[in-house]
């Protein structure tokens, strides 16, 4: 968890969220659980980050969250994706596939063709 | 999903913060032990495991903090956060805080309500569309000086086909009138009117119709009359089926065709009160003549409006070749050396030109008061940021940033200006009302008073800019300058406090400097209160009733003639004599035409003869009708020949005259025995002079007594009368309505008015300038006590200042004479050089106001050098004690506490 490795996250952490959500509603510790497994364990999440992160997604109505039961009987609230939160992870992902494999090419491409 | 949509969640969340913080922890910590437990099923200790998970999910309060930024707005929690700290900080000093609020909310609240009652009646146009196009005809003689001639009703005529320069014009004809036919006669205020009156004004009626066709096409007076909201209320008792209801007014029958609603005045001079009804007529019968005469000038007002687009001066320019065009063409009319033209004036401006010069002088104290009372809470602000230099210093060591400081001083001074502000609303909603009942106003009042919001707005600016400006300058510099020296002298002896002290001098200075201004102008409105209030009037106003009679004037078309003969009123007038005189506890009555002190009379050509026959002179005097008994009832000494007698009927015309009058005409000689006449020219009925009475101030407390000439009412007489009670003792309700009673008794449709007794009169007659005076002298004391607090806070610091220094004074061997010395000599400095400056602005001011003061020199001496004492006795009271206090400062302790 060096600074690069959050700072890498700062952007994206959101869609990957919405991504990590796609499946399964999910609780803060399950998210970065998953967040981490999802990454080959790149990706360490500090409650600091995923939080804020978490609050922003709610106010914009992407996820909803209500209280519920963890696997080990433990009280933790359970975060879930929202049909235009579906919506904005679909959105989200067509645009990063163009970006990256467009910035992909960019970087492979050899400086004669430029 | 815009940042409209943020707003919202967090307004949200801004009910529910607690709750979602405690929601937040929750989940984090569970957060945390789930961690744990993935680190211990990992193999690891609990301890070990514990602080593995703090270090790869940090720390839960961290996390909570960066949450609440997301849901909250930031700037909000701060500012309640200093709003907090900053009213805790002021309830903390109750002193400092109480003075600072009471100065501003005095300072608010006056200018607030001197400015909005000045805007009423002065600036705000009357209630009337397009008022800015109304205006006042008066007709002068310019040749001759003479003012408000009257006109015409083919002078009228005139105005009104000048369609350049008027899309309207009407008569104005204010009467009395007896009202009967209701429950009890009641004396009324008529006013006659063109018919076209309501429609000039643009005012509907609120019952009813105004005057139409119906009214315009009938000769004389027409039935139709209008009642105004009060009449309807008073005299009908807002019956709402009034409309074609019928009464009398002087025997005449009039028949109810409209009310106006509640708040229409008629704009214009009045006869006492309000009007009650109005009526109109087409002008061509009786009083008028059946063809209107040129000459014949019945017509005492005439209000227009102007046609759109037509400029005051531009309708001024046209009228007055209208005048040179009708000079012209009607040379026997108009006489060239008279200069005959008619003036237009705004209406606003002529209602207000008497109050004028009272509301100016109100606004320039008032705001002299405000410029005080922001000194004021400039050096307490100044004293304030001072004593909190440690603190400041303190929090900028441990790390409190400029701009939280800057912000907790700023959201401090707006708490103080906010506190000012509401305390000046509240102030100025419970002194308007009593600065309009204090002020004698002399003029219907046609628009409420409401609070000027932009003079509200424009007082709370100038007070919160000065907090602002004086609580952060010193707090800016401090939080600049080097922490360490601050921390050490306990913010008490720090560098740039001597430049704090400059400012707080200079402020100080100011103050009395303003303080000086308007105590003079409260001395000089205060001795000239003293002077026309001390003045003789000539005349005893101690115990005397006096009362309004209005005799119905004869109508053409009714049997009641009674009062169309002199000598039915001369009965009545004998017969009221007779039964006043005649009431328990009554010295002396009389009957006269107009009351005293209430209103000017215009001087009346008249023509003095000579005993031996010699060419007669032609001079002015004013005029009053009195019966016998007058002189003796209001107590105005008789210096030669004799009074009026029952027998001064007519017969032997005779008159008397004042002293002015006989000095004046023949000086140093016996005018009783001479002869004068009314008028001028042939035809002259000549009167002897049987007397000559001293002068009496009936005109005004604060006139010249002018040449005055009276005439014994059994002679001859008027419809208007006034009658004079002189009591043994203080005129008593009993007395009121016995004299009441008797006048029923005299004749039963005749109404009594206007009761009252000689002193109120004379005392209302003074209202004007007791108001100015109170108003200037509250506004001089309060100044004054600002200044004096302002000089003893900047004397009581300096002295804590140099504690340090004065104890050193002392250890070398200073007495204590010479410490109060030194610091009385610096305290005094300020107040001479604030009296300096103070005088300089005086002196403008005193010129100001010249035309208001009453016998009274704007450089008077006496007041002059009396303020001065005065300044420099409070500047020594309010050293006095810091002087004492630093004469006894023991040396050893002031040293050992640096």
């Amino acid at each position: 968890m060096s600074k690069e490795k959050s700072e890498l996250l700062q952007g994206t952490l959101d869609m990957l969220i919405l991504k990590a959500l796609q499946l399964e509603p999910m609780h803060g510790f399950g998210l970065s659980v998953r967040l981490r497994q999802l990454s080959n364990g790149v990706f360490q999440v500090e409650m600091g980050s995923l939080y804020p992160a978490l609050c922003r997604l709610e106010a914009k109505k992407w996820v909803k969250a209500k209280w519920g039961v963890s696997e080990n009987n433990r009280r933790a609230r359970y975060y879930e994706l929202t049909p235009a939160g579906r919506k904005q992870l679909e959105a989200e992902a067509t645009e990063w596939a163009l970006l990256s494999s467009t910035i992909t090419a960019m970087l492979r491409a050899t400086s004669p063709s430029v | 999903m815009g940042p409209l949509h943020r707003i919202v969640f967090r307004l949200k969340c801004l009910f529910v913060r607690n709750r979602k913080a405690d929601e937040l922890a929750e989940e984090m910590k569970a957060h945390l032990e789930m961690q744990v437990s993935a680190n211990v099923a990992g193999g690891m200790s609990p301890d070990a495991a514990r602080r593995e998970a703090f270090l790869q999910l940090g720390r839960v309060e961290q996390a909570q903090e960066a949450c609440r930024d997301e849901y909250s707005f930031p700037w909000l929690d701060c500012l309640a956060r200093e709003t907090r700290h900053a009213f805790r900080g002021l309830v903390k000093r109750p002193g400092f805080t109480s003075i600072a609020v009471a100065t501003l909310a005095l300072g608010i609240g006056a200018s607030t309500a001197v400015f909005s009652v000045v805007e009423t009646t002065m600036l705000r146009p009357l209630p009337f569309p397009n008022a800015d196009q109304l205006v006042n005809v008066e007709f002068e003689l310019t040749g001759k000086g003479t003012a408000n001639f009257g006109c015409s009703v083919s002078e009228l005529d005139d105005l009104r086909a000048l369609s350049n320069v008027f899309s309207d014009v009407s008569m104005v004809f204010p009467m009395d009138g007896n009202l009967t036919g209701v429950s009890e006669p009641q004396r009324v205020e008529a006013l006659a009117v063109s018919p076209n009156y309501f429609h000039l004004l643009g005012v509907a009626p609120a019952l009813g119709r105004t005057f139409g066709q119906e009214e315009a096409s009938i000769p004389g007076w027409a039935q139709g009359c209008v009642l105004s909201h009060e009449a309807w209320m008073n005299y009908f008792g807002g019956d709402p089926s009034v409309i074609g209801r019928e009464f009398y007014m002087d025997y005449d029958t009039f028949r109810v065709i409209g009310v106006m609603p509640a708040g229409f005045r008629h704009p214009g001079r009045i006869l006492s009160s309000n009007v009650d009804v109005w009526f109109t007529g087409g002008l061509r019968a009786p009083p008028f003549a059946p063809t209107p005469e040129r000459n014949y000038r019945l017509i005492p007002g005439v209000v227009g409006r102007l046609a759109p687009g037509v400029t005051p001066a531009v309708a001024q320019a046209k009228i007055d070749d209208y005048a040179a065009r009708t000079r012209a063409d009607y040379p026997k009319n108009y006489v060239l050396t008279d200069g005959w033209t008619p003036r237009i004036r705004v209406l606003q401006s002529v209602l207000v030109a008497d109050l004028r010069g009272v509301l100016w002088l109100l606004l320039g104290a008032v705001l002299l008061v405000l410029a005080i009372c922001c000194a004021t809470v400039a050096n307490l602000m100044l004293v304030r940021a001072m004593t909190r230099r440690q603190e400041m210093a303190m929090r900028c060591a441990l790390g409190a940033s400029r701009s939280a400081i800057v912000r907790q001083l700023v959201v401090e001074g707006l708490l103080v200006a906010l506190a000012g502000g509401i305390g000046g609303i509240v102030l100025s909603w419970s002194f308007s009302p009593t600065l309009l009942a204090l002020a004698p106003v002399s003029i219907p009042l046609l628009n409420k008073v409401a609070l000027n919001g932009h003079v509200l707005g424009f007082a709370i600016l100038v007070s919160g800019a000065t907090c602002l400006v004086f609580g952060l300058a010193p707090a800016l510099r401090a939080t600049k300058l080097d922490l360490v020296s601050d921390l050490k002298s306990g913010g008490r002896t720090a560098g740039h406090s001597t430049d704090v002290q400059r400012w707080r001098t200079l402020l100080v200075g100011g103050q009395i400097a303003l303080s000086l201004v308007l105590l003079v102008g409260a001395g000089l409105l205060c001795r000239s209160f003293l002077n026309v209030w001390r003045t003789n009037p000539g005349f005893d106003p101690r115990n005397v009733l006096i009362g309004r009679i209005w005799l119905p004037p004869p109508s053409g078309t009714t049997a009641h003639k009674v009062y169309l003969e002199h000598e039915n009123r001369a009965a009545l007038m004998r017969e009221l004599v007779r039964r006043f005189g005649e009431l328990p506890g009554v010295q002396a009555a009389a009957i006269g035409n107009d009351v005293p002190l209430t209103e000017g009379s215009h001087g009346e050509q008249i023509t003095l003869g000579t005993s031996a026959g010699d060419s007669p002179v032609e001079g002015t005097a004013a005029t009053s009708l009195v019966s016998p008994g007058y002189f003796r009832t209001l107590g105005i000494p008789l210096l030669r020949g004799r009074e009026f007698g029952d027998s001064d009927d007519g017969k032997n015309p005779v008159v008397i005259v004042n002293l002015a009058l006989a000095n004046r005409y023949w000086p140093g000689q016996d005018a009783v025995g001479r002869r004068l006449a009314r008028g001028m020219g042939k035809d002259l009925k000549w009167c002897t002079i049987v007397g000559v009475v001293a002068n009496a101030k009936v005109e005004g407390l604060d006139r010249p007594e002018s040449a005055r000439i009276y005439f014994p009412e059994y002679q001859e007489s008027w419809l208007g009368l006034a009658f004079f009670v002189r009591a043994n003792g203080a005129v008593s309700e009993a007395l009121m309505n016995a004299v009441r009673r008797e006048i029923h008794a005299a004749d039963s449709d005749l109404p009594a008015y206007g009761l009252s007794t000689m002193d109120q009169i004379m005392s209302r007659s003074l209202a004007r300038r007791r108001f100015m005076a109170i108003m200037i002298g509250a506004f001089a004391g309060a100044s004054l006590l600002l200044a004096a607090m302002g000089v003893y806070g900047v004397m009581a610091l300096t002295v804590s200042h140099r504690t340090k220094e004065i104890g050193v004074r002392i250890a070398l061997g200073a007495g204590r004479g010479q410490i109060i010395g030194m610091v009385l000599r610096r305290g005094l400095l300020i107040a001479a050089a604030g009296i300096g400056a103070g005088a300089v602005g005086a002196l403008f001011a005193a010129q100001a106001i010249q035309n208001l003061l009453y016998q009274t020199y704007p450089l008077d001496p006496l007041i002059w050098v009396s303020i001065v004492l005065l300044l420099f006795a409070i500047a020594v009271l309010a050293c006095w004690i810091p002087a004492r206090y630093a004469s006894s400062v023991d040396p050893m302790i002031a040293l050992r506490g640096e």
